[in-house]
């Protein structure tokens, strides 16, 4: 049925995040017919975000503890605005079991699953215990988090290196340390620790074993939050760097070599998510080996970054079935049959030879579009990416047919996308914008990364992936040419009056600068 | 406006007269292929180029220009094929005369300064003045994005001075350390 008929009677929904999954949400609104509304920072007063959304509240400072994190902001905003959802996207405020019970004494509906199974899966430890109590396999480790690196490495020992250490609290590799032997671990633990403190306002470690020529596979489920619930199938995010992925895709290519290791992982993956009377979009995530045993790394009890490769084999809008479920009109269908192939991959402001953070303004963007290519993006026109946030720009994701056809439709997405920092009238790059786009585009032709061996150390093992240019590259005829005119054009411009850049009077700058501050 | 005849890697160009506006048209003699009509359109961030290859035909390209002005005040571009996903880096059209002096690798420098790459907080100090580091150890932890990222030294030798203290906040481009 069209929400036409209920459009402008439903109730606002409150989009607690910002950037990309902000502007992904509020489009499932605007098509459900709920009005919207965002929350933006000092850094973001004119992000695109705030402007898709139909009206925004200021809420602090630009540093996420002042503005996206503060609960209180957040629901006070939905008050003023009489907002009676709040989604929390990922991130910021969305695995905090504390927040939702803020929200529903606040009469507010919390866009996502209970304090209580968000409690049981959040945290690592309690969700082992859970996980245990079920008979899903999980990963060798420390039964609960230890107190310093003497305890560390005793259990390190019981195990066996390599070990991995991890925040109790962590995600995103933050608070992560790969140790190789006992000389290694005090170090590591220290600096994990502290990571994990200042990452997470916590800093308990946990032990466990580091599985070989792992893959990385999470299984998306949705649950109706009184015991029943469904899986949308699996995802292989094993491409990753800095224990970040940016890669994701389904099918999973290990599943495929070993597809009678699906049914159980998903089976497994539904029995946690029907026992902790799971609500909403959840993931879980396992490790593969090589020879297709698969262990319960930990849930994640949002909706995930990658979740459009999902929506693309599915033809399901999470964000929709989110909404529909909070407004008490969702029933669960029938696990939906799963379709070709689709592939996403994200694009940073980084180094995309060290992959360190580069933010800074953007001066131009234009990303993919066309037959089956989807991006998801924090921008429209040339902004900045705010040192404050997660630098990630896009998201591209694709779909086709078969795996092969999926690569060579995103190699020609990233090959039509344009990422380019600001500049003066002589070319030369101005501020500190790098984008990994060079280096997605030589993912995407990686020949390990075509064939579908995709493990977890892929980026380690190809370092043709993130090597410098050496020297003086063969260079055709056209980009000589290309460069010479470039460079002698923009001599003969440096040469001129810079009043005018880019077609702007001083008049209007000054006008500005004045203007907006009064 | 200096000379027009330079060359760029392996092209050795001379141009018939100083291009300039945002579109025109420039006779270039192309060292072995003879006289090369390009038209070209530019704009903020690159340029379209149409001409005759002698080997490929008519062709029109368009790419995406960065430059970069190193410490020597060199700028060398950075060149991104529009739609085809080729780049080149370190590009610049070198001027007769000037050659091999002004190339990239133009000679070691002494006091090379180890700049941040990002902005960030400095969370921990590996190195102090007069120690002797290897390419690739660690000299300090900054916390960006809420992540560690170890910087290394770029080069062997020894450190003159660290520039920055514990805790400190640092923005891109600020010195960190200096070699001897």
């Amino acid at each position: 049925m069209s929400s036409l008929n209920s459009s402008g009677k439903r109730p606002p929904v409150l989009i607690a995040n910002r950037g990309e999954i902000a502007i992904r949400i509020a489009r499932t609104c605007k098509a459900l017919g709920f009005p919207t509304v965002a929350l933006y920072s000092d850094a973001d007063v004119f992000a695109e975000h705030v402007r898709a959304c139909d009206q925004a509240v200021y809420i602090g400072a630009s540093a996420p503890g002042e503005s996206y994190l503060k609960a209180e902001k957040v629901i006070a905003a939905a008050k003023q605005t009489g907002a009676k959802y709040i989604h929390p996207g990922y991130g910021f405020l969305s695995e905090r079991p504390h927040f939702v019970e803020e929200c529903e004494k606040a009469g507010l509906v919390f866009v996502g699953p209970s304090a209580e199974s968000m409690r049981l899966m959040g945290d690592k430890i309690r969700a082992r215990e859970t996980v245990d109590s079920l008979k899903v396999p999980r990963v060798p480790g420390s039964p609960g988090a230890v107190k310093d690196a003497a305890i560390a490495a005793k259990f390190a020992k019981e195990i066996g290196y390599p070990v991995l250490l991890k925040a109790t609290a962590g995600g995103g590799g933050k608070g992560m340390r790969r140790v190789d032997s006992e000389s290694e671990i005090s170090a590591a633990f220290d600096g994990a620790s502290r990571e994990a403190l200042s990452a997470f306002g916590d800093g308990a470690m946990y032990v466990e074993k580091l599985i070989l020529q792992p893959h990385h596979v999470e299984v998306q489920v949705f649950g109706d939050g009184k015991g029943k619930a469904i899986h949308l199938g699996e995802r292989e995010c094993s491409i990753q760097r800095r224990h970040q992925k940016v890669w994701e895709e389904s099918p999973s290519p290990i599943l495929n070599e070993h597809p009678k290791t699906r049914e159980p992982m998903f089976a497994s993956a539904i029995r946690i998510a029907e026992h902790v009377k799971y609500a909403g979009a959840g993931t879980f995530e396992f490790i593969v080996d090589g020879k297709g045993n698969f262990y319960f790394l930990e849930m994640n009890t949002r909706l995930q970054v990658e979740h459009p490769v999902t929506e693309w084999v599915t033809g399901v809008d999470l964000v929709a079935w989110q909404l529909l479920l909070a407004a008490g009109e969702f029933k669960l269908p029938e696990i939906p049959a799963r379709e070709g192939s689709s592939i996403e991959v994200r694009l940073y402001a980084e180094d995309p030879h060290t992959f360190l953070p580069a933010p800074g303004k953007l001066g131009l963007i234009e990303l993919p579009t066309g037959a089956f290519v989807r991006s998801d993006s924090a921008f429209k026109e040339a902004g900045e990416v705010s040192l404050f946030y997660d630098p990630m720009i896009s998201k591209i994701s694709v779909w086709a047919p078969t795996r092969p056809e999926a690569v060579d439709r995103m190699r020609a997405a990233l090959d039509e996308a344009r990422v380019q920092a600001p500049k003066d009238r002589q070319g030369i790059k101005k501020g500190s914008l790098r984008t990994n786009l060079s280096f997605l585009r030589r993912l995407v032709r990686c020949e390990q990364a075509v064939n579908g061996d995709t493990t977890t150390d892929l980026i380690g093992n190809n370092p043709s992936l993130t090597d410098a240019p050496k020297g003086l590259p063969e260079v055709d005829l056209s980009a000589a040419l290309a460069t010479s005119l470039f460079q002698l054009l923009g001599e003969s411009a440096g040469g001129e009056s810079v009043a005018t850049v880019a077609g702007e009077s001083p008049w209007k700058l000054i006008a500005r600068r004045e203007g907006v501050r009064s | 406006m200096s000379t027009l005849i330079g060359k760029v890697g392996k092209w050795e160009f001379d141009f018939k007269k100083a291009p300039s506006g945002e579109s025109g048209s420039v006779q270039v003699e192309v060292k072995g292929h003879g006289l090369v009509t390009v038209q070209w359109k530019a704009d903020a961030h690159g340029i379209w180029i149409s001409h005759t290859d002698p080997k490929a035909g008519e062709q029109l390209r368009g790419y995406d220009i960065e430059g970069e002005r190193d410490d020597d005040g060199v700028v060398q571009y950075h060149l991104y094929q529009r739609g085809g996903g080729q780049e080149w880096a370190g590009l610049s059209l070198l001027r007769a005369g000037q050659g091999e002096a002004t190339g990239p690798q133009a000679g070691k420098k002494k006091g090379v300064r180890v700049r941040s790459q990002m902005p960030g907080k400095i969370v921990r100090i590996e190195v102090k003045a007069g120690v002797h580091v290897e390419k690739g150890d660690a000299l300090l932890v900054m916390e960006a994005m809420k992540m560690e990222n170890i910087i290394r030294a770029p080069q062997s030798g020894v450190i003159a001075t660290v520039k920055v203290q514990l805790g400190q906040a640092v923005e891109t481009g600020a010195d960190l350390a200096t070699y001897e």
